[in-house]
């Protein structure tokens, strides 16, 4: 009798592979657009986390204009790390040109009223528009209302009056989050990014090469009329692209967890993360699924479009779709609902989130984004199968 | 042996094929001759189970297309019209596929690849990858694994088409040999020549009609010329399509 379709689905599989591996400079094309994006995360996202921390820390410059008014005021703020400059000629234009960052204007007439008790205002000349010197202006705020409650409490005190009358509401932060996070957490957001990314574009090339490049070649209809049932066709080249998918998923999830672990990479970017392998390995198994989509939904367009060019166009268009989500939920403070479970890739999104954070992932929470995600890729499969079954697959093109 | 009966096909508005019926029996060479655009190419789809017709039936070795595709195939070797391979493979793991796709393996199917390499004056492109490969040597490669599972029909859509002289007169040989080996062989061309000199059975075929069919000296005396190439031209009416 007939030879064994498990078999079959082995020599296609092979073939397939050997077949696509032998094409290095694709392989190589399709990794490098996978194994980039880590790097440019981390790089693009060290240099800003750099920046903001080292503006944060250094020294601050700060014109101001009549230091002698406020001896007590310059003292403060000399003990906090503010280099005190004299101001430029006039002030408003230098800022406005962006000469200075900021000028601190103490009025002559500040001395008396503040020897008075009375309130003594000054001015902090700055310009909003200029987002580089936020971090700054933002400083020397917050020193500067540091130095009036002080002042106050002091005035209080002198009267026998205690300055916890001027806090009526006092507000205390509790942070709940499982680990102390910042800049951290917020590095780690980036990961489902990463891993979407590479679970749709990881195969996209050898899943468009295998089927409408087989066409576009003229060696589809000589390979299916050997007598193999065609939905065997279709198997063994889906779980070729779908492992080699999985592979190049797997690698830039770790490079991307590898490079944030190095010291010199940590020191770098200000960053310090701490994954388990149990969290990464979990992160992994949330995205299996994905993989399995992603490639039957990429098999399905590939199967129906009538030559490489639109199959390229269109299977790039789904992996814009496939991590565009992620994307989103990085940038914007979006809670989970609960009928994301139900949306394949945004589900993922927020478990793997989770999975970083060192939480335990709810188990219906997995079952049911994980079954929803399977069950779109075997309907693109079965979907796949039926075109390969109808004769207009050797008549396109 | 094969046999098609009663064969139409069409592509929307275009009748590829009407009621065709012929066959091609074992141990000849049976050689369908008509100009290009005649049917032939869609004929031998159908036979190979790659397109389905509207009517009809097509039969190898007395099993339904239709009906039992993958039995009918296993008695198959078909050089489609279409007859890419695989440029990243060599010669050699081109055939290999095929003959696993067969369910050949091991030291069998070796054995086999090289005797058709030897049949085939392959040998020196054997193992090379056959990405630049000549027309001549792509069709070897086709054959050749059209061939690997040894079966007892073979389909050749237009074998000899692109082939210099030498490839030509080689590739008349192997048909040659293959009808003397016992096999049935169905081929197609437009090159009158060709079919003249190679076909035990003639079946003429125009705008999708078989306007024809029978022996060289059938043919001959139905059209009352003494020369084969004038009883086609007398036959399709033109010479349009034909060399």
């Amino acid at each position: 009798m007939g030879v064994n379709a498990l078999s079959l689905i082995g020599v296609i599989g092979r073939k397939e592979l050997v077949d696509n591996l032998r094409d290095r400079r694709s392989v190589f094309n399709a990794l490098l657009s996978v194994l980039l994006n880590p790097l440019l995360y981390i790089i693009l996202f060290g240099f800003l986390n750099r920046t903001f921390t080292e503006q944060s820390e250094q020294t601050l410059q700060l014109p101001v204009v009549g230091v002698e008014n406020a001896p007590n005021l310059i003292a403060f703020l000399d003990q906090y790390n503010v280099d005190i400059l004299p101001p430029p000629a006039d002030p408003r234009a230098a800022v406005q040109s962006g000469e200075v960052d900021l000028v601190l204007v103490i009025p002559d007439a500040f001395a008396a009223a503040f020897s008075r008790g009375e309130p003594a205002p000054v001015e902090l000349i700055q310009d909003v528009s200029n987002q580089g010197t936020s971090v700054a202006v933002q400083r020397v705020e917050n020193l500067l209302e540091q130095y009036s409650n002080r002042i106050s409490a002091l005035r209080l005190l002198a009267r026998g009056i205690s300055p916890a009358v001027m806090t009526a509401v006092p507000v205390v932060a509790v942070d709940v989050s499982p680990a102390a996070r910042g800049a951290a957490g917020t590095v780690l957001n980036l990961l489902p990014i990463i891993m979407l990314t590479a679970a749709f574009l990881g195969g996209f090339y050898m899943v468009v090469d295998m089927t409408a490049g087989e066409r576009e070649r003229e060696s589809l209809e000589p390979l299916l009329i050997n007598p193999v049932p065609r939905w065997a066709f279709v198997v063994g080249k889906y779980l070729t692209a779908f492992g080699f998918t999985l592979v190049a998923t797997a690698l830039a999830t770790g490079l991307f967890l590898l490079l944030l672990s190095i010291p010199t990479v940590q020191s770098f970017t200000s960053i310090q993360v701490n994954v388990t392998g149990a969290a990464m390995a979990t992160a992994v198994g949330v995205i299996i699924p994905v993989v399995f989509m992603a490639v039957a939904l990429q098999m399905l367009i590939a199967s129906y479009t009538r030559n490489v060019k639109e199959a390229q166009t269109y299977t790039q268009l789904l992996s814009l779709a496939g991590f565009m989500p992620a994307l989103f939920l990085a940038i914007l403070p979006i809670r989970a609902q609960p009928w994301m479970t139900f949306v394949p890739t945004v589900s993922q999104t927020f478990l793997i989130n989770k999975a970083m954070r060192g939480e335990l992932l709810p188990v219906g929470e997995v079952v049911t984004a994980t079954a929803v995600t399977l069950l779109v890729g075997l309907v693109a499969l079965a979907a796949a199968i039926r075109l390969y079954n109808r004769e207009r697959i050797v008549l396109i093109g | 042996m094969i046999a098609v009966t009663n064969l139409s096909k069409s592509f929307g508005a275009v009748q590829a094929v009407q009621a065709v019926s012929f066959s091609a029996p074992n141990g000849q060479i049976t050689g369908l001759l008509g100009p290009n655009g005649a049917g032939k190419s869609t004929t031998m789809r159908i036979i190979a189970g790659a397109l389905e017709p509207d009517e009809g039936s097509a039969r190898v070795d007395d099993v339904d297309v239709l009906r039992q595709r993958i039995e009918a195939q296993r008695r198959l070797g078909v050089l489609p019209d279409r007859r890419g391979i695989y440029q990243r493979l060599t010669s050699r793991e081109n055939v290999r596929y095929y003959g696993r796709l067969h369910g050949l393996h091991g030291a069998a199917l070796e054995a086999r690849i090289d005797e058709l390499m030897k049949l085939l004056e392959m040998e020196d492109i054997a193992d090379r990858v056959t990405e630049g490969f000549s027309t001549g040597q792509k069709v070897k490669v086709a054959i050749a694994r059209a061939l690997v599972h040894n079966p007892p029909n073979v389909i050749l859509d237009e074998p000899t088409v692109g082939l210099d002289v030498m490839s030509t007169r080689a590739m008349r040989q192997v048909i040659r040999r293959l009808r003397d080996a016992g096999h049935t062989v169905l081929f197609s061309s437009h090159i009158m020549q060709e079919v003249a000199s190679l076909c035990d059975n003639i079946v003429i075929i125009a705008h999708g009609r078989v306007v024809a069919q029978g022996t060289a000296d059938e043919l001959r005396h139905r059209a009352g010329h003494a020369d084969l190439e004038d009883a086609f031209v007398q036959i399709i009416g033109s010479t349009e399509g034909l060399e």
